[in-house]
């Protein structure tokens, strides 16, 4: 009887507030590259960090 | 890289990185840049969703400063973001709305970040969004 009552209630859940971070990993180099967060009411936020692309003039190094 | 070779040279291609109307537009991971021959913003696998408008946003607190010494660093103090949006994200091009849509640059997320009913947002290195370093 108690077991049935709580199968019937499974995945309802009345807290509010419980967010679940997930990092997302670049591709590149594996490094974390931002997150999306779920909300408890199931919206979810992303939030990019990318990485500044650079340009450099550089001399060639002796081989 | 067309539009960098028309800024050094003879064309002399006037894109004013100290403007703050260049927007930055999102795009899914079906686009695939040329960055040999793209030059101007395309809105094809841009995303799309309710309270994001196509070319994207525009860059405001743009700043084009040596930093650290040696380098160039273009930056803007406002992280874009949008919301309630649902879409799917993989990279961004920045491009010069007020010059022809000419893109400044190319920028990879490394990866799909989806917003589904909440807020996306970009937040710029405090490298800056893009540098050159000349020094040798």
């Amino acid at each position: 009887m108690t077991n049935k009552w709580r199968e019937k209630n499974v995945g309802v859940s009345l807290r509010r507030g419980k967010t679940n971070k997930k990092p997302v990993l670049d591709d590149r180099d594996g490094t974390v590259g931002g997150y999306e967060i779920e909300h408890w009411d199931d919206h979810q936020d992303a939030v990019v960090m990318p990485k500044s692309v650079r340009a450099s003039f550089k001399v060639d190094q002796p081989s | 890289m067309a539009n960098w070779i028309d800024i050094l040279d003879a064309t002399q291609l006037a894109i004013n990185l100290a403007l703050t109307t260049h927007k930055c537009a999102l795009y899914n991971d079906s686009k695939t840049p040329n960055y040999s021959t793209d030059t101007v913003y395309s809105g094809t696998n841009e995303v799309s969703s309710a309270n994001y408008s196509a070319e994207g946003l525009a860059l405001t607190g743009t700043s084009l400063t040596e930093s650290p010494t040696g380098t160039i660093m273009w930056d803007s103090t406002l992280n874009p973001s949008w919301t309630p949006v649902t879409f799917t994200a993989h990279g961004a091009i920045i491009h010069a709305t007020a010059l022809n849509k000419d893109c400044i640059v190319g920028i990879t997320f490394g990866g799909d970040y989806t917003a589904t009913a909440g807020t996306f947002t970009v937040t710029w290195p405090v490298t800056g969004i893009f540098t050159l370093d000349v020094t040798p």
